[in-house]
């Protein structure tokens, strides 16, 4: 195995994009400042805080440039107030309204696209809770303007607690490659499934996995620096092991076959699986990728070519991962 | 410029400051001694395309005469090395060039053995290697595909 | 100042129930102030007059007691009759109790002069001081030994004569490579006879008693009354021989509890006709003085290493750290040595290698490998170095054939390349030569050294410290105390002077942990792979504008730096992680 650690902080920096990123808190900002000018007098005060996987140091650059931004708008409302959930939605999407970006009540949150050159730029999600209830916990609003009313509902949630959930399990160099792995299994993600429909896994299902025991820290203690020597590619290499076994295979009465299934309940409120999107024959198809990834990873390890193991990794992951190559002997060369 | 290698597809990309250098030694040709170095670039496998760089130019232990071009290991190993360490490891060998006092050039039986000499080393990072004759008027590209010797078609910009 | 003396002799007349009375000086006396006579019993109930004499420095020095008429051996008592009381340098005098001193000088007098033959003390004494009672009667009769005296019991050895004193072996070959190698004695100038006979007597025999000129039959019936049975017999056949004119030696063996002594006579006859040796009245018969220069006493008096005769060794590398080594490897016993190395020694080098000035302007030895191999064979008796001297000298070469690197008992590289060093661990792994490795090297400016030990187990190996942590590509020295990356080599003449600049106590240094390391290893007290690092002062690099590595920092606290456990699991000569 040769030592591509360099290439892995590399590839890191190549596709990390997290709330430091200036166009994206502009873009936030600007959003920001529009919803406090038009919101209507009617509307509750609310307060807001970044949520998504830039506030949990887990975003990537988006393969489609499709940024997509998540802000949550907590209402000082009690959700006992509000029979219908949609409502305190629509004062977020009436004081967007009516400029030149397209507005959408969707089932979680009010999703406001911009568009350059005829395609999706970026797009902000904002998640609407109420805040202020009797028994003192968040709840999100849920449903569309038009659904019918047993789909408009308020369900508990806690998007603030699952950041720290996710920021503390680590801490330090330990929490860096933490991030780093998630970051690495999300590029792959994207790279290997088309991004609309569902039959990709959710960037935060692959997040709550690895922090549910598929990553572990993967450092050697230097004995001549007594440095701690950060090892990337093992660290994805176990995670992605982990994951592969956290499957079970067994007899889908949907699909009527065989398949390899997976779940991974959320560790806050509503502690819902995140896998439940995903059909059974979704999930075998995820499970024979990450098997393909598996091998491919394997592959690299028996490499002693650094052209050769990271043009594995180019394929796994995109041309974001930089192809290093061993010094060149030219040798001499003859021609008439 | 961009050069495609019609069975696979591989695709040679050509600096464009690479180009005018090669066009220099087009224009000034002298007929009096052949010129020739080694050609440097990156690999890429997400396009799979290999891209030229740069090139080295003759150093003074190259032999050179009218009719060939013996190219040394002195300066053109320095230079690659550079270029290797500046490039933050990607730069690569990737082939030999030369000049030849031919219209449309023509690899001689000495090139042919030559090339396929240097395909089969096991120390190239490049999966392909490329060999490129400057003509008097024209510059061809090869490369060797399972020992065979395979000339690489022009393409167009996109 | 007398009557002190005589105050304080009172109080051991008294303590003692003796009777010391002030003796009138003689010739002898003259360093003494005072001197006093008596007698006192032994336990053995035997009389033996003492003098007590008191030097000017007392009591900053000890009294000293005299046996006078000394005629027989004692133990501690030297042949001029005094008496050794201390180890003068374990005690400290008790300069202000006089006359307690004088008593305690007394008390150990006597316990010495009652210290009798047979007992176990007396016995481990011996071996000591009767060779010097000996060498005072042989006078300037020596003759030099190097045979091994172990399991010796009854053998007819030779013995080469030349102008020089004459040398006993057990093979005329064994004694003519002494006598060229360490006497510069050349073959012509010899003269050798199978004419000395070694017989060891029993154990706790009486010593013969010290003469200046003795009987043959005495001798005879010395010897006799002190062997075993099993070689009485060959004796008796040795005395019924006939002879007309014959020098003979003989030596006895007498052993103690620190090792063989050896004791010898010269016997001479000129007869006119032939005469049975039992017989020969006419013998004269002088006591010979035997200097061992065996290599079992040699090496037991330079520390005693056991074990390490038949080792063989191989020294690759002899430069600054090599040449030390070398020079340590045979002071402490190796024998086999084999050098490799392919440098001509200049006059440039003198300053930092152990071969001098007269060695390099030496013009028919150039090598180095050859230079040192003539040196060291002068210097130390039995080491029998061979300096590979191949028309192709160099490592490369040599590990063409890498089966002879399983000919050795261990492998020291002072080569100081690692590369080299690394194919050769590579190829020792490869072909599963358990032979132990060890590298040394310096590191410049006097930050330190390194011994690296390898090959003793197989859970690591020397790649194990140019691999790196994370992954199997080799990269440099792990365990560097400098940064890498940075040319340290000096320029003084264009390319072929280049050098890296460390003085030549970096290579001693070097040398002494390696040597100490290699007798460990041949001895089996070292088990497990480690190595060694010696830790200098990073000054003189940094004023010199270079940087320390981290290890270094680490470690700068200490002066020595060991590590056991160097297994790297991604090593791609050892390595199972991979």
């Amino acid at each position: 195995m040769i030592d591509l650690q360099k290439e892995f902080i590399e590839f890191h920096d190549n596709i990390k994009l997290d709330d430091e990123n200036q166009k994206l808190r502009d873009k936030r900002e600007i959003l920001l400042k529009k919803l406090k000018n038009n919101i209507s007098d009617e509307a509750a005060s609310y307060t807001t805080f970044n949520q998504g996987s830039y506030a949990m140091g887990t975003g990537i650059y988006p393969e489609d440039e499709d940024y997509d931004i998540d802000v949550g708008l907590k209402f000082d409302i009690n959700k006992d107030d509000y029979d219908d959930a949609v409502e305190p939605k629509k004062w977020v999407r009436d004081a967007l309204d009516g400029h030149t970006k397209h507005v959408d009540i969707k089932r979680s949150c009010v999703t406001v696209t911009y568009q350059e050159n005829g395609k999706s730029a970026y797009h902000v999600d904002f998640a609407v809770y109420a805040n202020d209830n009797s028994d003192g916990k968040m709840y999100i609003a849920k449903g569309k303007e038009f659904s019918d009313k047993e789909y408009r509902y308020w369900e508990e949630s806690d998007p603030q607690g699952l950041i720290k959930l996710i920021k503390n399990k680590y801490s330090g160099d330990d929490a860096a490659q933490f991030r780093r792995t998630i970051r690495y299994i999300k590029k792959w993600k994207t790279h290997n499934f088309s991004s609309v429909g569902d039959s990709a896994p959710t960037g935060i299902a692959l997040t709550i996995l690895a922090y549910d025991s598929c990553f572990s820290v993967n450092k050697t203690t230097d004995w001549a620096t007594k440095k701690s020597v950060y090892d990337d590619f093992s660290a994805l290499h176990t995670c992605i092991k982990n994951i592969k076994s956290r499957f079970s295979y067994s007899w889908s009465e949907l699909a009527q076959q065989m398949c390899y299934k997976i779940s991974a309940n959320l560790p806050v409120a509503p502690y819902s699986n995140l896998f439940s999107k995903m059909t059974d024959k979704q999930m075998d198809e995820l499970y024979s990728r990450i098997t393909n990834m598996l091998s491919k990873l394997d592959e690299v390890k028996g490499k002693t070519k650094r052209s050769e193991a990271c043009t594995i990794l180019v394929e796994l992951f995109g041309e974001e991962f930089p192809v290093t190559v061993d010094k060149s002997i030219v040798g001499t060369s003859e021609s008439a | 410029m961009r050069y495609k290698n019609s069975i696979d597809n591989i695709i040679l990309e050509i600096d464009e400051q690479v180009e005018k250098l090669f066009y220099t030694y087009v224009e000034n040709y002298d007929f009096a001694v052949e010129s020739g170095g080694i050609l440097i670039g990156t690999l890429n496998p997400a396009y799979n395309s290999v891209r030229l760089t740069n090139i080295t130019e003759p150093f003074p232990k190259d032999i050179r005469t009218q009719y060939e071009f013996k190219r040394s290991e002195d300066g053109h190993q320095n230079a690659m090395n550079n270029f290797w360490e500046q490039s933050n490891f990607r730069k690569t060998y990737l082939g030999e060039w030369h000049t030849h006092n031919q219209k449309i050039p023509q690899p001689s039986h000495i090139d042919i053995k030559n090339w396929l000499k240097i395909s089969k080393k096991k120390n190239n990072n490049s999966e392909w290697i490329f060999f490129i004759i400057i003509g008097t008027e024209e510059i061809c590209i090869w490369t060797i595909q399972n020992k065979k010797i395979i000339k690489l078609e022009r393409i167009e910009n996109y | 100042m007398t009557d002190e003396f005589e105050e304080i002799i009172n109080i051991l007349n008294i303590r003692r129930e003796v009777c010391f009375t002030r003796k009138e000086s003689s010739h002898e006396d003259e360093e003494y102030m005072a001197a006093f006579f008596g007698s006192v019993f032994l336990k053995d109930g035997s009389r033996v007059e003492l003098i007590i004499a008191f030097s000017k420095h007392f009591p900053l020095c000890f009294p000293d007691f005299f046996v006078k008429n000394n005629d027989e051996f004692r133990v501690h008592v030297e042949a001029n009759g005094k008496i050794c009381l201390y180890d003068k340098s374990s005690v400290l005098i008790k300069k202000d109790l006089k006359e307690q001193f004088l008593l305690d000088c007394y008390d150990q007098a006597i316990d010495i002069l009652n210290i009798l033959p047979g007992t176990d003390e007396y016995n481990s004494e011996i071996h000591r001081e009767f060779c010097a009672y000996w060498l005072k009667v042989a006078m300037s009769r020596m003759v030099y030994s190097c045979f091994e005296t172990a399991g010796v019991n009854y053998e007819e050895y030779s013995i080469l004569f030349s102008g020089k004193k004459p040398i006993v072996a057990k093979s005329i070959n064994d004694a003519e490579v002494i006598a060229y190698n360490n006497f510069s004695i050349k073959k012509e100038e010899t003269d050798s006879k199978k004419d000395c006979l070694i017989i060891r007597l029993r154990l706790k025999s009486n010593l013969i008693k010290i003469k200046e000129n003795y009987k043959l039959s005495e001798i005879r019936h010395y010897i006799l009354d002190n062997v075993t049975a099993s070689i009485k017999k060959r004796i008796n056949k040795f005395f019924t021989k006939k002879v007309k004119n014959m020098t003979k030696y003989i030596f006895l063996i007498y052993e103690t509890n620190f090792g063989d002594i050896i004791f010898g006579f010269r016997i001479e006859i000129v007869s006119r006709k032939y005469i049975q040796l039992s017989n020969a009245t006419c013998a004269k018969v002088e006591p010979v003085y035997v200097e061992r220069i065996d290599y079992s006493y040699l090496t037991k008096r330079g520390g005693s290493y056991s074990g390490i005769k038949d080792k063989k060794v191989l020294l690759l590398g002899a430069g600054s750290v090599g040449g030390y080594l070398a020079n340590n490897l045979c002071q402490l016993g190796i024998v086999n040595l084999d050098i490799l190395d392919s440098d001509i020694f200049s006059e440039e080098n003198v300053y930092r290698h152990f071969l001098g000035f007269d060695a390099a302007i030496k013009n028919k030895l150039t090598y180095k490998a050859d230079l040192i191999k003539e040196q060291l064979e002068n210097m130390y008796p039995y080491v029998d170095i061979d300096s590979l001297n191949y028309k192709e000298r160099s490592v490369e070469e040599f590990l063409i054939n890498y089966n002879r690197l399983s000919n050795y008992d261990i492998i020291i590289s002072a080569l100081g390349e690692p590369s080299l060093n690394l194919e050769i661990n590579s190829l020792l792994y490869r072909h599963n030569i358990k032979v132990p490795f060890i590298c040394c090297f310096n590191e410049p400016y006097s930050i330190g050294g390194h011994i690296i030990a390898s090959n003793i187990d197989r859970k690591s190996c020397l790649q194990c410290l140019y691999t790196k942590v994370n992954a199997s590509d080799v990269t440099s020295f792990r365990g560097s105390l400098v940064e890498t990356e940075q040319s340290f080599k000096k320029n003084v003449s264009g390319c072929s002077g280049a050098f890296v600049p460390y003085s030549c106590l970096d290579s001693q240094q070097t040398a002494i942990i390696a040597a100490k390391m290699t007798i460990q290893i041949l001895q089996q007290n070292i088990k497990e792979n480690m190595f060694e690092s010696w830790i200098g002062s990073a000054e003189e690099l940094e004023e010199n504008g270079f940087k320390v590595s981290e290890h270094y920092k680490t470690v700068s606290d200490n002066k020595l730096f060991c590590k056991s456990d160097y297994m790297n699991s991604h090593c791609s000569i050892c390595g199972k992680g991979d």
